[in-house]
């Protein structure tokens, strides 16, 4: 539109000066045609003069009388609409010349009376010529450029109103733009605002699940623990470290799903440990074997010969991208066999993922394959190769995506050589540290010792559902700690009004006051007695980074996730009593005795 | 634009010769034959051959004697389309053995105009000395007007305007 605008206003400039040139130039044409006829009439007057006295030339006369003639015919031929004066005088010239023109040209010369009246009518047609010519033309010479280029003005008005149009659009158009702009934001940030309500809703109902899940999970994985701890025939031992094993797994697969919001959120958070990355392999590979061998398939671990290194890595990550790749496998494998290989080292084969010194574990199988053209989405969240064959064996499509964001958060990387109907193979690297065999033992061997060591110190379970408290009691039941127990918020509340503990143990979702709420009354309650409030731990299924931020803000010192491990609890508990005082020998002893209505026991 | 041509007499030897800016005219170089009728025309400047002194005059008959052309064609001093007759202006040019780049062309009242020499090759210029089948007289442009074979819209636009006078009666090649 814009192109159009410049476009007609060139056009206008260009028309507008070519009709200038062309005024100008029919003004100057007419003044010399003019110009011409009054000059030949005044030559034919002095040549008819001269005959008065001298002998009658007729040739120069009838040359002359042409000559006139013919500036008339080109005079003749100019539209000088309304201009009276010179249009009469035209029209005289034409009379005289019809008049004289069988006088001059008869076969008898003209006589010279004849030619003095030629003489004499011809000198006022010149005379008014001249005066029509001054008067109309002369004196009125930019009305008649006016005139001229009234044919230009109309084209002028023509273009200019085309350009008003043209403005009328733009504007209308720019209006419009804005409008529709303006609509169409509002209707995004609608939009917006209905993703995010339901990605909050969807936040909420993975919460919700999240919880519903670890909290019978807590129960079968902890007992499972408690038992692994008792003296157990090898029957018993391997049906414990199912249980144990499965839970895990099953725990891993809600931890893809909150994982996956967290990495969509950029809120996986990285925890660094010294771990035997081995150790994990063995379990993986014993974990599917059982699956695997259903299947007709064998699946071989082949790790490096002699002693093999410890790393300081994220343990629990490395086994989600292990236990991953290895389901996968088993997954798509109808047939054949699955080889997990390891080593610690440097790259030495082309082709595959990572560069420099870590851990390279590759995943292979002899299964389906991935198409070419689907090697690179793989590892795109919700992405299924096959629909067919993922609805076959199952699976939400998210492990690849979530071990590609798990390895580069790890620092390291993952890769994929397939060819179709052959099978495929995963390559991972990971830039774990190597720790030395001759390094003091790890946190996990310290924390072992501190399981062993008693505490001592007194304790209230927080926690609605008994089974809960039940596991937590059991979960301390080798330490000589006091325990007491509350059904509820309220109930913890009024208990805590009368009774000292050094740590309180709070669950979160519970009915009537929650564990934030009662958290929050506790200080409260201890700011107007002027005393500190005890320490209180949140037990929880409920961990998004939100919550635990929420936790932590409410007061609480320390967060552990439902199902929770001996080891965490204990190792929480030890460095709270140890901080207040609690677990010192000369703490408070063993005959401090609770109020007879509270419901107590000693560990 | 419409051009037809019949063959003068005696002059099938008068082939033109194109130049880099100035014409030559070929033939030989004797003495052209004296006009037995009124002189129309004169042609003196650069020439080599010539009847008359130092220029070569014209009568009626010996310009039809030209490489003589009928045209229908647009001028800006006419309406609509028109028939001329006359020998092409090269025919001429050729005839006199003109040596030059530019002619001073004057009417019988004296007026006078510049026509490039290259005009008469490049355009078809014709000296046309007879009007829609009837010889021209002074008081219808005649009797030679140098016309430019135009069509409509350059009519119009007023193409060769200055350089088509007409009461043509002397060409200097200068």
């Amino acid at each position: 539109m814009c192109c159009g605008l410049l476009f007609v206003l060139v056009g206008l400039r260009s028309n507008v000066r070519e009709a200038e040139t062309q005024v100008a130039a029919s003004i100057s044409s007419t003044m010399w045609k003019v110009s011409e006829l009054i000059y030949e009439g005044q030559r034919l007057i002095t040549a008819l003069a001269r005959v008065e006295g001298d002998s009658i030339e007729v040739e120069a006369l009838r040359l002359q009388f042409d000559l006139l003639w013919s500036r008339v015919k080109v005079v003749e031929m100019i539209d000088f609409k309304h201009r009276p004066l010179t249009t009469g005088a035209l029209k005289g010239y034409r009379t005289w010349l019809d008049r004289y023109d069988p006088v001059l040209f008869a076969a008898d010369a003209p006589t010279r009376a004849e030619l003095q009246h030629m003489q004499v009518s011809l000198t006022p047609l010149v005379v008014a010529t001249r005066k029509a010519w001054v008067r109309e033309f002369n004196a009125v010479q930019f009305d008649a450029l006016a005139e001229a280029s009234k044919e230009t003005q109309v084209r002028r008005t023509q273009h200019e109103l085309l350009i008003v149009g043209l403005l009328v659009l733009i504007i209308g158009y720019l209006v419009a733009e804005i409008y529709f702009g303006s609509r169409a934001q509002a209707r995004e940030r609608a939009l917006r605002a209905l993703a995010d309500a339901a990605n909050k809703s969807k936040s909420d109902f993975i919460a919700s699940v999240s919880h519903e899940i670890r909290t019978p999970l807590n129960g079968i994985v902890s007992m499972a623990s408690h038992l692994a701890d008792h003296p157990l025939n090898k029957e018993q031992q391997q049906c414990v470290s199912v249980i144990e094993a499965s839970g895990g797994l099953l725990l891993d697969t809600i931890n893809d799903v909150l994982d996956l919001s967290r990495i969509k959120a950029g809120k996986l958070v990285i925890t660094n440990s010294v771990f035997d990355p081995f150790g994990c392999l063995r379990l993986a590979h014993d974990l599917h074997c059982k699956q695997a061998t259903d299947k007709g398939l064998t699946i071989n671990l082949m790790l490096p010969d002699g002693p093999l290194p410890k790393v300081e890595g994220d343990e629990r990550r490395f086994r989600q991208v292990l236990h991953n790749l290895v389901s996968n496998a088993v997954k798509f494998t109808s047939a054949g066999h699955i080889r997990i290989t390891a080593r610690y080292g440097t790259n030495d084969v082309d082709g595959i993922a990572g560069s420099g010194t870590g851990l390279y574990v590759s995943v292979s199988d002899t299964g389906s394959g991935i198409p070419y053209d689907s090697q690179q989405r793989v590892f795109d969240p919700f992405e299924q190769v096959n629909e067919t064959m993922t609805r076959d064996v199952g699976g939400t499509g998210l492990g690849l995506p979530i071990c590609r964001s798990l390895c580069q958060a790890m620092g390291g990387s993952i890769s994929l050589q397939s060819e179709p109907g052959l099978g495929a193979r995963f390559d991972v690297f990971l830039p774990f540290d190597r720790v030395e065999l001759t390094r003091p033992a790890y946190k996990g061997d310290a924390d072992q010792s501190d399981i062993e060591s008693v505490l001592k110190g007194r304790v209230m379970i927080v926690d609605d559902t008994h089974t809960n408290r039940f596991v937590l009691r059991k979960l301390l039941g080798e330490h000589a700690l006091e325990i007491f127990e509350a059904e509820s918020g309220m109930d913890a509340l009024e208990q805590l009004a009368t009774l000292d503990v050094d740590v309180v143990l709070m669950d979160i979702q519970m009915p009537g006051m929650t564990g934030l709420e009662a958290t929050l009354h506790l200080r409260e309650a201890a700011a107007l007695a002027k005393t500190d409030p005890p320490p209180v731990v949140a037990v929880t299924a409920n961990v998004m980074a939100q919550q635990v931020q929420s936790y932590k803000a409410a007061g609480m010192v320390e967060v552990l996730a439902k199902p929770v491990s001996k080891r965490a609890l204990v190792s929480t508990l030890r460095a709270i009593l140890r901080e207040t005082g609690s677990d010192a020998p000369s703490s408070f002893g063993n005959g401090a005795q609770p109020p007879p209505e509270r419901r107590s026991s000693t560990g | 634009m419409k051009v037809s041509r019949r063959i003068a007499l005696g002059l099938l030897a008068s082939i033109p010769l194109m130049g880099r800016k100035t014409w030559a005219a070929s033939g030989n170089f004797s003495g052209l034959a004296a006009p037995s009728g009124p002189v129309l025309l004169e042609v003196d400047g650069s020439i080599s051959r010539t009847n008359d002194s130092e220029r070569a005059v014209f009568d009626r008959e010996m310009l039809a004697n030209l490489d003589w052309v009928e045209v229908e064609c647009y001028t800006p001093f006419t309406q609509g389309l028109q028939r001329f007759a006359g020998p092409t202006l090269m025919s001429l040019l050729d005839t006199v053995g003109a040596n030059g780049a530019t002619l001073q062309a004057t009417a019988i009242n004296d007026y006078s105009v510049e026509i490039p020499l290259s005009h008469a090759k490049l355009h078809g210029v014709i000296l046309a000395m007879e009007h829609n089948g009837m010889p021209m007289r002074v008081r219808d442009k005649g009797p030679i007007w140098v016309v430019y074979p135009l069509k409509e819209r350059e009519a119009q636009s007023k193409k060769f305007d200055t350089e088509m006078i007409w009461q043509l009666a002397r060409l200097t090649v200068q």
